[in-house]
């Protein structure tokens, strides 16, 4: 090591407002008789301030993006128990319906269609129920169950059962069935009994709180395959989370906030999740982001959820 | 903006006041975007997890105690939301830098100056110096990068950007001097002012 190089790391300290008076005097002493220091040290600090000083101006509709998803964003902390109702009524509706709906969809690519066929929704969020129920592989889905016109006890009657009873007909005794491993996040042999684990979830008051709502989703999930690439039929997942926590943590992130009021977009999601079940069966979410919220993609119309595109990566780190 | 300022404006929007939050970005959207433009290279991501960072910054603001400056706490979201960017990226293409995962440089300072050299005006140019510097930037390896680029611009301390980045406060030190290092090599070997033995030396870890 030459002497040199300790008057460098000097350098770099006052630099970074890390250097004491003593380092700093010292440094000067070195400075004045070192021309090859001195040369390095105002080299050192240009660069710095090259760096400091190379900024652009952010475009300018970066704030006014800011201020109008603010004044949108409900304000700390969701109150109402209606909304948590209507909340919850998506919830069932998404285990319900989109499960069905949407677990063949890769191995039909046919049934992508339902989602390009919501494309066409308005600007004020409605959607078509005939797209959807065309492509539903005769599952019922047009049961009405949208936030707006939820009822409180309808949902909670809907999800007094295993949370998926607000499909029709034939879906429902299936799942009943594959419910029954729906505690087996923690059991992957399928070994735990019953889907009734969710019970303690409703409050006995009759009202549906928030919190209750999000571990419903991946009920009986034993995996969950997160794609950010497009095509989920043939590609491999960039990430699979099999830990029951992992899974309940997504399902978390993935908690229905309110309708977006936005058309799905065209083209790619930002990443697709498929959650597999016991039996295999998947369920396809797929996820997309406007400016600054996530936004999840079910019955063709778009919502916001809970949780960030960070607390997703913090996930899958 | 002062401290006290910036207090009774966070005062204001928690009670209630959305709009006072405006003042806050416009503070710090200049700083903030750009640092997510050098972490991320391209302007719509930077706009996209500025705005993000923003809004988790008001989504989050009664979760900031004081502890921190707001600033520091700003840009520790920032931050990480670009560090979760690029891990996605990464993730998503299945690249992982060869250069960001060589971690230790083994360049030697020695100079060799054959003579008093140039004076660092000529050295370095201001006029083309922010050019140069920020090429020189890109090569650097992610970690490096990553690290001085959030310490020139947000003037965060070493034991701040650790927490940030989620270092050892002497790890951000020796990857900010390296990154200067490596930024002076490249530089001084594209001016060509020093001897052939310091460019062989740079160009042996390539």
């Amino acid at each position: 090591m030459r002497k040199c190089d300790k008057y460098r790391e000097l350098m770099n300290l006052a630099l970074d407002d890390a250097i004491t008076e003593y380092e700093r005097k010292r440094l000067n002493d070195h400075l004045a008789s070192c021309p090859e220091c001195r040369l390095v040290n105002e080299a050192l600090k240009s660069i710095s301030e090259a760096i400091s000083e190379d900024m652009v101006e952010p475009p300018e509709r970066l704030v006014k993006n800011v201020m109008s998803e603010i004044k949108t964003h409900r304000h700390f902390g969701w109150k109402s128990i209606t909304a948590a109702a209507a909340c919850f009524v998506l919830i069932a509706s998404a285990v319900g319906v989109g499960f069905f709906q949407n677990r063949d969809a890769s191995a039909d690519p046919g049934s992508a269609s339902a989602y390009t066929q919501t494309s066409d929704v308005d600007g004020s969020g409605t959607y078509d129920p005939d797209a959807l129920a065309a492509d539903a592989d005769g599952v019922g889905v047009g049961n009405g169950l949208r936030p707006s016109r939820a009822e409180p006890d309808e949902s909670q009657q809907g999800r007094g059962d295993d949370g998926t009873r607000t499909t029709s007909d034939a879906t429902e005794e299936e799942n009943s069935g594959e419910n029954a491993p729906a505690a087996s996040k923690s059991a992957p042999d399928g070994e735990s009994q019953n889907g009734q684990s969710d019970a303690q979830q409703e409050p006995a008051d009759g009202s549906v709180s928030l919190m209750d709502v999000p571990t419903d989703v991946f009920n009986g999930m034993v995996s969950a395959e997160i794609y950010f690439s497009g095509s989920v039929s043939s590609s491999e997942p960039d990430v699979t989370l099999t830990g029951a926590e992992e899974i309940e943590m997504l399902s978390e992130i993935l908690t229905y906030e309110q309708a977006a009021g936005i058309p799905v977009p065209e083209g790619e999601a930002l990443f697709t999740v498929i959650a597999v079940n016991e039996s295999g069966e998947r369920t396809e979410i797929r996820v997309w982001r406007s400016n600054l919220q996530l936004l999840m993609e079910f019955n063709g119309e778009l919502y916001t959820v809970s949780g960030l595109l960070e607390d997703i990566l913090a996930l899958i780190e | 903006m002062t401290r006290s300022e910036e207090d009774s404006i966070i005062s204001a929007v928690l009670s209630g006041d959305r709009n006072a939050f405006e003042a806050i970005v416009l503070e710090y959207q200049k700083p903030m975007y750009n640092l997510a433009l050098k972490m991320l290279g391209n302007e719509q991501d930077a706009l996209d997890v500025t705005q993000e960072a923003f809004l988790s910054a008001y989504k989050n603001l009664k979760k900031f105690c004081g502890d921190s400056s707001f600033s520091t706490w700003l840009y520790r979201i920032a931050t990480n939301l670009c560090l979760d960017s690029l891990r996605s990226d990464k993730r998503k293409k299945n690249i992982v830098s060869i250069s960001s995962m060589r971690g230790e440089d083994d360049e030697d300072w020695e100079l060799q100056i054959p003579d008093p050299g140039p004076t660092p005006e000529t050295l370095l140019e201001k006029k083309e110096l922010k050019r140069d510097v920020s090429r020189a930037m890109e090569a650097l390896p992610d970690i490096y990068r990553q690290t001085l680029f959030l310490r020139e611009i947000s003037g965060l301390s070493y034991e701040e950007i650790g927490q940030t980045l989620d270092l050892e406060p002497g790890t951000v030190k020796s990857r900010i001097f390296r990154a200067r290092k490596k930024l002076f090599l490249a530089l001084t070997k594209k001016t060509g002012n020093f001897s052939e033995s310091e460019t062989s030396n740079t160009t042996k870890e390539a």
